[in-house]
């Protein structure tokens, strides 16, 4: 079989495998580039993934609801001489998404939607015995909203499955309250409308602020503790595409003309935290890389002149500029391949042993190594590619050496 | 001294392998420094020749034979080599016909140090065919069995004496059996005993193959070893003529 590049390759291997110490360093040099870019990226997206993932663990990723109201303003009409002077906006009071059925059945339709869950949610105080606390009741159809929010995997103690007669509370409540699994709580929403449920589970979510105060029923008890009989206040969704929920939220918006809020617009500040992170990776590992290349570029050239005489025996030999060129545009490629192959294993290296120093459980991981395979690919080819290109101007020189005098002088 | 040569080749009536008409050359040709080093040199080698190339330094003896070597254009003038005209080719021609038909000895032997003996014997066949070869590898080990260095095919240049390294290049520059060899003082680093034995060397090959040699050379001894002593002086051919002793080997 014809093996491409067969003489090249096999020179370029030589002259490495000659020039030792110098190839050594090179490869070292370019591993130590790829393992801090390695390191980098793997450490700063499994950062934002691990943030993203959190953030978006306790939220729908597009929330609708209501259009707020706006109080209209009052014009002076001719023939009246006073218009009103000032606008007093209107208080906001619980208000049912219109027509939401049929809502809800259109979004079941988005290929890019994944999890529809229609959402009581009002202020309603919890009591037992003396102690008093302010929370929010969430009427949710279970099954539903745990593909919104994965509940049933967060339980502390019993289950997920608020009835009629049964709610599921935050542990951070049940600790305030006292209460645990089989324990009764009295609920008071709206108009003193109130009731007394058995606590069916205690979840743990994470966030203080909603393992505090968040309690689960099923729509139909929170929509009569909230007074909005038959109807529901949000209609909560999951895309496939998580950064492609603000675009659709706007679709959305426009389509049934009611508000919908992305998460991507709700946490505008993490994005944007998020993004500047990228960028600043981004800019270190561009001046890592590019000292990379120059390194390559440097080494090259010291061995192209060490090389002189070597060069225009080759060439006596028959081989031509274009070979001599190819010679040392694959020791570029070669010093890339291996340097990265060396730098990638280091970088992960080093994110275990930040992990390991982390003492972070293992689900908890920053890294993904299933991810970490096109990471490493990508890593590979890019430092071959920066071998290669930063090898051009010194296998120029190569190739274009005169014979003559590179014989003759060495 | 007998008149030079007007390029009539002494191997009689067959085409020429080697012919040079009227080749010049200058260096740093338009500037005030323009030094022509080459007058018209018209040469004519015949397949098979012995030859050797004789002159004081500076005379224009590496120049011609780089010129020969198609390592270096000549400012006007035209070399044929094996029928094919060079003034025209470009790189890529210009090295494949090296490969092909040119083989080169030179003084400090130029082996690649990073290779075996027997890999440095193969690189003129491996730079054409691009490929390792199975039947290169055996021609360039019955070679190396010919200048008795089979037991050595697989050192490095470094672990090689002079000598040794010199045999090693010689069977480089004919694993392709090229019609024309070009040797640039190729004893000039040996001692005499060792220059002896690469001299023969190349007589030998020469009878065995039929290759022309041409050989710049310093030792008088062994020029008038050759078939033909060209002696050259200051850029022109001055005597053509036979050696005194072909048979010395």
């Amino acid at each position: 079989m014809r093996i491409p590049l067969w003489y090249e390759t096999r020179l370029a291997v030589e002259f490495l495998k000659e020039g030792r110490s110098q190839s050594l360093l090179i490869i070292l040099g370019v591993a130590l580039g790829v393992a801090v870019i390695v390191f980098l990226l793997a450490l700063i997206s499994g950062l934002q993934d691990n943030l993203v993932e959190r953030t978006l663990g306790t939220q729908a990723h597009i929330k609708l609801r209501a259009p707020d109201e706006v109080v209209r303003e009052l014009h002076a009409v001719e023939g009246l001489a006073v218009a009103a002077q000032r606008r007093n906006e209107r208080a906001r009071r619980l208000r049912s998404v219109q027509n939401w059925q049929a809502i809800a059945a259109a979004l079941e339709d988005y290929p890019q939607i994944t999890a529809v869950s229609p959402l009581v949610s009002g202020p309603a105080f919890a009591r037992r015995g003396e102690a008093f606390k302010s929370v929010a009741i969430l009427g949710v159809d279970p099954a539903r909203y745990a593909r919104i929010v994965p509940v049933p995997e967060r339980m502390v103690s019993g289950v997920f499955r608020p009835t009629a007669t049964d709610i599921v509370i935050g542990k951070l409540l049940a600790d305030e309250l006292g209460v645990g699994v089989g324990d009764r709580v009295r609920l008071e929403g709206t108009d003193a409308r109130a009731g007394s449920f058995q606590i069916a589970g205690v979840f743990s979510l994470g966030v203080r602020d909603l393992d505090e105060r968040f309690v689960f029923l099923p729509i139909r008890p929170a929509q009569t503790l909230l007074d909005l009989p038959g109807g529901i206040t949000s209609i909560d969704i999951t895309v496939d595409e998580i950064f492609a929920a603000e675009q659709l939220a706007r679709e959305l918006d426009l389509r049934y003309g009611i508000t919908a809020e992305s998460w991507m617009e709700t946490n505008a500040q993490l994005l944007n935290a998020l993004r500047s992170q990228s960028q600043s990776t981004t800019l270190i590992q561009t001046f890592v890389g590019v000292s990379v290349a120059f390194g390559i570029a440097s080494v090259l050239a010291v061995s192209v002149v060490q090389r002189r005489r070597e060069i225009g025996i080759l060439r006596a030999m028959g081989s031509t500029s274009n070979q001599v060129l190819v010679v040392f545009l694959v020791q570029g490629g070669l010093v890339g391949l291996v340097g990265s192959a060396i730098g990638s294993l280091a970088g992960l290296g080093m994110v275990q042993l930040f992990s390991w120093f982390a003492e972070r459980p293992a689900e908890e991981a920053f890294f993904d190594v299933t991810a970490g395979a096109g990471l490493l690919l990508g890593a590979a080819a890019l430092a071959t590619l920066t071998g290669i290109v930063s090898a051009y101007f010194p296998a120029r020189r190569a190739a274009l050496l005169d014979p003559v005098t590179a014989i003759r002088d060495g | 001294m007998a008149e030079a040569s007007t390029g009539a080749s002494p191997a009689g009536q067959r085409e020429p392998i080697l012919r040079l008409q009227g080749v010049r050359k200058c260096y740093n040709v338009g500037t005030p420094v323009e030094t022509e080093v080459l007058h018209g040199i018209d040469l004519e080698v015949g397949p098979g020749e012995f030859l050797a190339m004789v002159g004081p330094s500076g005379s224009g003896k590496s120049t011609l034979l780089n010129l020969i070597g198609l390592l270096d254009q000549p400012t006007a003038g035209e070399v044929w080599i094996a029928g094919h005209a060079t003034r025209q080719l470009d790189d890529v021609a210009r090295s494949r016909l090296r490969g092909q038909v040119l083989g080169f000895v030179f003084q400090f032997h130029h082996l690649l140090t990073a290779f075996t003996a027997l890999d440095n014997v193969q690189l003129p066949r491996w730079a054409a065919l691009g490929r390792e070869d199975e039947e290169v590898a055996a021609q360039a080990l019955e070679l190396l069995d010919a200048v008795g260095l089979k037991q050595y095919a697989h050192r490095r240049p470094k672990e090689l004496s002079g000598g040794q390294q010199q045999r090693v290049a010689i069977c480089r520059a004919l694993i392709h059996r090229p019609p024309v060899v070009l040797a640039d003082e190729p004893t000039g680093n040996l001692d005499t005993e060792t220059s002896a034995q690469a001299f023969s060397l190349l007589r030998r090959f020469n009878r065995e193959f039929g290759c022309a040699f041409i050989i710049v050379t310093h030792d008088l001894d062994l020029a008038e070893g050759c078939d033909r002593v060209i002696e050259m002086v200051d850029g022109r051919i001055v005597q053509d003529r036979a050696g005194h002793a072909p048979s010395l080997e």
